[in-house]
């Protein structure tokens, strides 16, 4: 059978990835993990993110640097385990999808600050650590996602309209302790301070049209089914959906439905970023710095921009065609390290206010 | 039966209790990180959500409970005992949604019977509904529907354990209780059922843990559990001790659960009272009491089992093509051969151990034994941490020492390795392995081990010529059981896994957590394949469990 | 001298006393047999003694090498003792075959192997050699437990009642192939069992096991003829029990007047006195000392007669029951009077508060 030649194929020039070679070597006393004194030629990374989404721009790293690229894509625990391997982890350099996850290694102190003019000169300082602990690769705005038929342009403009009475029962929003939207609940509690974000947060609960649940792109499917006119969601699902091939009725809900950049004439659109840190037990810091220039060129802020649909941190690369065709708008300026520190507020405000009970419809 | 005093401790009771340790130490990491204070987390939840948190989750495993107990213990009932149409095929198809995930068989039910899924879509159509306003449907994605997609594929755990203990009864009893006056139903309730208490027991606790555990399912039903706070605790408040004080607090309600079924039955004993076995009577069913019979067992075989794969193929006949063929085979490499390697290991230390506590090495070693079988209760991704704490810091050790003696730095020898993941999938699944020893191995009568060593036998080689061979359907139950849930299992392989290394369930996660299951749906389904065989082994094992069954055959032929 | 000793022993379950300072020896060849009743730790006394349940106090020597010592710790694992065990539910392995159990405990080639082979063939078991244990009757079951036990040529033999899980028509046969063959191979044998004939039939020597604690020890003969306390009267079968009141060294019965050796007088005795101690005559009395009673019914229970009579006790004025069994087949007809005498060897005296 074709798989099992593949499979004998593959075993041989590529031994890393063997279970046996790895067990013999775990057998034999010899470090499973990429020896980091000897590597010269590579980089060991762990990831937030889904290993399919980055692949292209670690191919392309390989390809013109030489310099190897290892992943360790979990959703959760790489905090934890940078933290017990200590200085001893094979970890060079992390990457995340949200803010959260940067803010909380820095407390742990787990990063290694970097000075690198070229990513000082590509990265607005509003998108990256002061003392470049961490770096910000692309910007994802935080939208609302509105019915074309039953809104009219201009008739819902800012997140604190979420809470206005009109809205009761059109409201959809996927759950608050996801970390978009704690973030995003954040960066509320960090412009408007606690007690009005409150307040906020429970009228957003009063207007919700059923319980929080599904993932962005769901919110989307809830307003062409016409179970709600307005919902909270990141950019790049709109783009996701309305190229999708694969599943052709995505593109009938995206369809169904308009951006509009909240709060982008005043303090501006919540934004968040994927981001990226070199670890404080980095054995190959060189090669990890030089992975996080190349993500913040022009190459690959291209790559990013036209497969995964995000805003380009760099200024200069333009977003996708279809990304652009939203519009321009402007993001709240309010540094990211400011609004990750709210985090556990809005987690808890999340909580007392009850935001994942409401909605009528369960 | 034997004297056990605290500390009688020999070679035997020494090996016993350093592998118990060595198997408890992650749960202990994670008892450990919760003594670390948290700020004010308990005040905040316990005003805010833990009301919530606790209903649900109870609401959640009771109904999953009584699910996976009446589709378990009525199916197993029915294959052993009656005689209707495909009733052998029911008898090892009934456990094939075994193999499949929770967390796909929910997405795979979402897709189907969701607004936009072909379903409600056949219905519109039907009935020129236009909108979600026109008509009332059940929503997939609630409590209701995560007790439904827990019982569907957790109950052949019950099915499992009930079936061994319904062929191990002495038909004696069930003679007995027809000759009282009671009917082929009183009888089961009132002498079957109750005989094979414990067996149903562990079945359900076993079914329980796991839906405690349950992270995906209920995560994308938005069902708010316990374990969701554990996970909110950890991740958005940023509060490790706070995750591990509240898994440690689900961890002591777990314990207290089983403490106080065995107090609740204390009194009474499960032994045999014969050793005579005979061909089991079974009821003939005909015509409509057939045919009912028949409905009971395929309906969970077909929502457990056949519908999802069904999606699967469907979704894998679009996406076959597109999907990288080497790598694919890698993925199926490595979760093959890390998942037979966590079976035979834990096969291995389960006999190990329960052989151990059968030795009498007292009190001590059976309480550790105990302890090192729980981490089938803590949530994956929290034991995950549990195992890179006491890992990393022996590493650490090791390189330290290493560095001051020889002046060689070793690194991380254990963690980030393949040994991590297995050590993690023995912690996480000893529980049943060791169960399952140690069941089989209290119905081989404390005689022969007497026998075996007057006649000249050391423990050793009594374990090797008495018990292995009289385990050996057990032996193979238990393995099974650890393959299969090592194929699914997730969060530990994320978390504890080398560089670059993919199974094929964390390569289905990776689409499926973004929504995407069409594109992993080979992968998913391959996962599903692997274990059908060892499902069929393990109605094989089943069966064989009953004494005098093959020794019989081999007799007469 | 003695291939097995027990010095001392003292064993306790979660703090309640089942040995209470056992000792005993057996000699080279002897057969002797521990009695009791359930639950008087015998059967934890075979399994101290084989290893198989840790000494708690005491000591055991097998052929002069101690092999158990509780007080300079010492545990010779059962493996190691030479001690054959043979268990009341013969605990016969049911993944081998007849054969394959017997020759458990010796390799395959040895001459023991070929001795096994023999054994079966002459206790006419040669034919199930390749069939499995759950394939027998009980009785065939029970000589593959034994041949299984002696197949090592144990120093010692333990067996725990043996023929309990035998019908009563097999017993007798089982009972004496088993003396017959432990006999001839001049085994050391300790045996437990609560069927007092059983011991009777098959023991040396008798020791009578009560709450723990060995109360008498000697020959058959001895232990039927002069039991030391009403327990181990009792032990043998149902008694007669009257009661009366010691004067000059004699206890006064309605059936006459029997020695009270060693009591003082004035206490109060209790009298037991075997069923077949009292000797029956259609004749009416005649020799001194024979009284009249009345026939209650009489019943053939095969080699023995069970006759009850009624007596009116002269202390206390109430009826009271006496049970006689005669030899062959006597059955006078109820309301019959028959002539009652009283044989004292078989009648024990013994203070009240002894019970």
């Amino acid at each position: 059978m074709n798989i099992f030649r593949s499979l004998m194929k593959s075993l041989v020039p590529n031994p890393r990835t063997a279970f046996g070679a790895v067990l013999l070597a775990a057998v034999l006393g010899v470090p499973g993990n990429p020896d980091p004194a000897s590597a010269q030629g590579e980089v060991n990374l762990y990831s937030y993110r889904q290993p399919f989404l980055i692949q292209p721009l670690l191919k392309a790293f390989t390809k013109k640097t030489g310099i190897d690229v290892n992943v360790v894509f979990a959703p959760k625990g790489v905090l934890e385990r940078l933290k017990a391997e200590g200085a001893n982890s094979p970890a060079d350099a992390v990457l995340t999808v949200d803010i959260g996850r940067l803010h909380d290694m820095v407390e742990a102190g787990v990063l290694r600050p970097v000075a690198s003019p070229t990513l000082q000169k590509n990265i607005a300082a509003q998108y990256r650590h002061p003392d470049g602990l961490w770096f910000g690769l692309t910007v994802r705005a935080r939208v609302f996602y509105v019915s074309k038929d039953r809104v009219a342009p201009g008739a819902i403009a800012s997140y604190e309209d979420l809470a206005r009475p009109d809205l009761k029962g059109r409201v959809c929003i996927r759950s608050g302790k996801h970390d978009y939207n704690i973030s995003l609940i954040a960066s509320v509690i960090a412009n408007r301070g606690l007690d009005e974000a409150r307040e906020w947060l429970n009228g957003v609960r009063a207007n919700l049209a059923r319980k929080p649940q599904g993932n962005d792109r769901a919110q989307a499917k809830t307003i062409y089914e016409g179970l709600c006119d307005v919902a909270v969601a990141n950019t790049y699902y709109m783009a996701a959906m309305v190229t999708n091939d694969k599943a052709p009725e995505q593109k009938m809900w995206a369809a169904a439905t308009r951006i509009v950049f909240p709060n982008s004439d005043g303090r501006g659109t919540h934004v968040n970023i994927s981001g990226a840190a070199v670890t404080r037990s980095a054995k190959n810091v060189d090669n990890a710095v030089r992975l996080i220039e190349f993500l913040s060129e022009d190459f690959a802020q291209k790559l990013y921009a036209e497969r995964n649909y995000e805003y380009p941190v760099k200024a200069g690369v333009a977003p996708h065609p279809l990304v652009e065709s939203w519009g321009a708008f402007n993001a709240d300026s309010v540094n990211l390290a400011e609004v990750a520190k709210q985090r556990a507020a809005a987690s808890r405000l999340v909580d007392e206010v009850g935001l994942d009970f409401g909605g009528g419809r369960s | 039966m034997a004297s056990r005093a605290l500390f009688a401790i020999d070679a035997w009771g020494v090996g016993t209790l350093v592998v118990a340790g060595l198997m408890a130490a992650p749960v202990l990491a994670v008892v450990t990180l919760a003594i670390a204070a948290a700020d004010d987390i308990w005040g905040h939840l316990a005003r805010t959500v833990l009301p919530h948190y606790t209903r649900t989750t109870l609401a959640l495993m009771l109904g999953v409970g009584v699910g996976v107990f009446l589709v378990g213990t009525g199916a197993a009932w029915l294959v052993t005992m009656c005689r209707f149409p495909g009733r052998d095929i029911f008898a090892w198809a009934l456990l094939l949604p075994l193999a499949v995930p929770a967390y796909i068989i929910a997405y795979v039910y979402t897709d189907v019977l969701e607004y936009a899924g072909p379903v409600q879509g056949a219905l519109r159509a039907l009935f020129g509904w236009s909108g979600p306003k026109d008509y009332w449907f059940p929503e997939i994605r609630s409590l209701a529907g995560a007790i439904a997609m827990m019982t569907l594929v957790l109950y052949p755990y019950v099915y499992a354990l009930a079936r061994a203990a319904f062929l191990e009864q002495s038909v004696c009893a069930l003679e007995v209780s027809r000759l009282l006056g009671r009917g082929p139903w009183r009888s089961f309730t009132s002498v079957a059922l109750p005989l094979a208490r414990p067996a149903i027991v562990i079945g359900v606790s076993l079914a329980l843990m796991e839906t405690l555990n349950d992270f995906g399912t209920v995560d994308y039903f938005a069902v708010y559990t316990f374990t969701a706070g554990i996970y909110d605790v950890w991740l958005n408040m940023n509060s490790t001790s706070g995750a591990a004080q509240l898994a440690t607090v689900m961890l002591v309600l777990v314990l207290a659960l089983i403490a106080a079924e065995r107090w609740a039955r204390r009194r009474l004993r499960f032994h045999h009272t014969t050793n005579r076995y005979r061909e089991l009577p079974s009821y003939r069913l005909r015509r409509f009491p057939a045919a009912l019979a028949v409905t009971a067992c395929a309906a969970p075989i077909v929502l457990g089992f056949v519908v999802p794969s069904a999606v699967l193929f469907d979704y894998s006949v679009d996406t076959f093509a597109n999907t990288p063929m080497t790598d694919f085979a890698i993925y199926a490499f490595n979760s093959l051969t890390l998942s037979s390697t966590a079976a035979l290991l834990a096969a291995g230390i389960g006999l190990f151990m329960a052989y151990g506590v059968r030795l009498g090495r007292g009190r001590a070693v059976r309480a550790a034994t105990r302890f090192a079988s729980i981490g089938y209760a803590v949530p994956g991704a929290v034991l995950a941490i549990g195992v890179i704490v006491p890992l990393a810091r022996l590493d650490n050790a090791v390189d330290a020492f290493m560095g001051d003696v020889f002046g060689v730095s070793t690194g991380l020898l254990l963690s980030g390795t393949v040994a991590a993941v297995t050590y993690g999938y023995l912690v996480r699944f000893l529980a049943l392995s060791f169960g399952t020893m140690d069941a089989s191995l209290a119905k081989v009568t404390p005689s022969m081990d007497g026998a075996a060593r007057t006649l000249g036998s050391a423990p050793l080689g009594a374990l090797r010529r008495v018990h292995l061979p009289l385990m050996r359907g057990s032996i193979l139950a238990a393995a099974i059981l650890v393959f299969v849930d090592s194929m699914k299992e997730l969060p530990m392989t994320l978390i504890l896994r080398p560089f670059n290394f993919e199974t094929l369930a964390t390569y289905v996660y990776q689409f499926a957590s973004r929504e995407l299951l069409e594109q992993c749906a080979p992968a998913a389904l391959a996962i599903v394949a692997a274990g059908v065989l060892p499902v069929i082994l393990l109605s094989v094992a089943i069966t064989r469990s009953r004494p005098g069954q093959w020794e019989g055959r081999r007799g007469l032929a | 001298m003695s291939e097995l000793v027990a010095i001392d022993v003292s064993h306790a379950f979660s703090g309640t006393r089942v040995l209470e300072s056992v000792s005993l020896a057996v000699d080279a060849g002897q057969l002797v047999c521990l009695i009791g009743p359930s639950g008087c730790g015998k059967t934890t006394l075979l399994r101290v003694i084989a290893g198989l349940d840790r000494l708690q106090r005491g000591r055991v020597l097998v052929e002069g090498t101690l092999v158990a010592d509780a007080e300079n710790p010492r545990h010779t694992p059962p493996e190691k003792r030479g001690i054959g065990l043979m268990f009341q539910d013969y605990a016969l392995f049911p993944h081998l075959s007849v054969f394959e159990n017997v020759v458990f405990g010796v390799a395959r080639s040895s001459e023991r192997a070929a001795w096994a082979r023999e054994a079966l063939a002459r206790m006419g078991l040669e034919g199930y050699a390749d069939a499995y244990p759950h394939t027998l009757s009980g009785g065939e079951q029970q000589r593959v437990a034994l041949l299984r036990a002696l197949a090592p040529a144990p120093k010692v033999l333990l067996l725990d009642e043996p023929f309990s899980d035998l019908d009563v028509t097999r017993r007798a046969q089982v009972r004496e192939e088993t003396l017959d063959l432990l006999k001839e191979m001049k085994v050391t044998t300790l045996m437990v069992t609560h069927d007092p004939e059983e011991a009777m039939f098959m023991a040396d020597h008798i020791l009578v096991l009560a709450g723990g604690r060995i109360v008498q020890a000697g020959p058959p003969l001895e232990t039927y003829l002069k039991p030391v306390d009403a327990f181990v009267a009792a032990l043998f079968g149902p008694v007669n029990r009257l009661e009366g009141t010691v004067e000059g060294a004699r206890v006064a019965t309605p059936l006459g007047s029997l020695a009270a050796d060693g009591l003082p007088d004035g206490i109060r005795v209790q009298v037991l006195i075997r069923p077949e101690a009292l000797q029956l005559d259609t004749a009416p009395a005649g020799a001194a000392g024979d009284i009249e009673l009345s026939v209650d019914w009489a019943r053939l229970l095969g080699r023995t007669s069970l006759v009850r009579l009624r007596m009116r006790s002269p202390a206390t004025d109430a009826e009271v029951l006496l049970h006689a069994r005669v030899y062959g087949t006597f059955l006078p007809v109820a309301g019959t009077a028959v002539s009652v005498r009283l044989d004292p060897d078989r009648a024990f005296v013994f203070p009240a508060a002894d019970v």
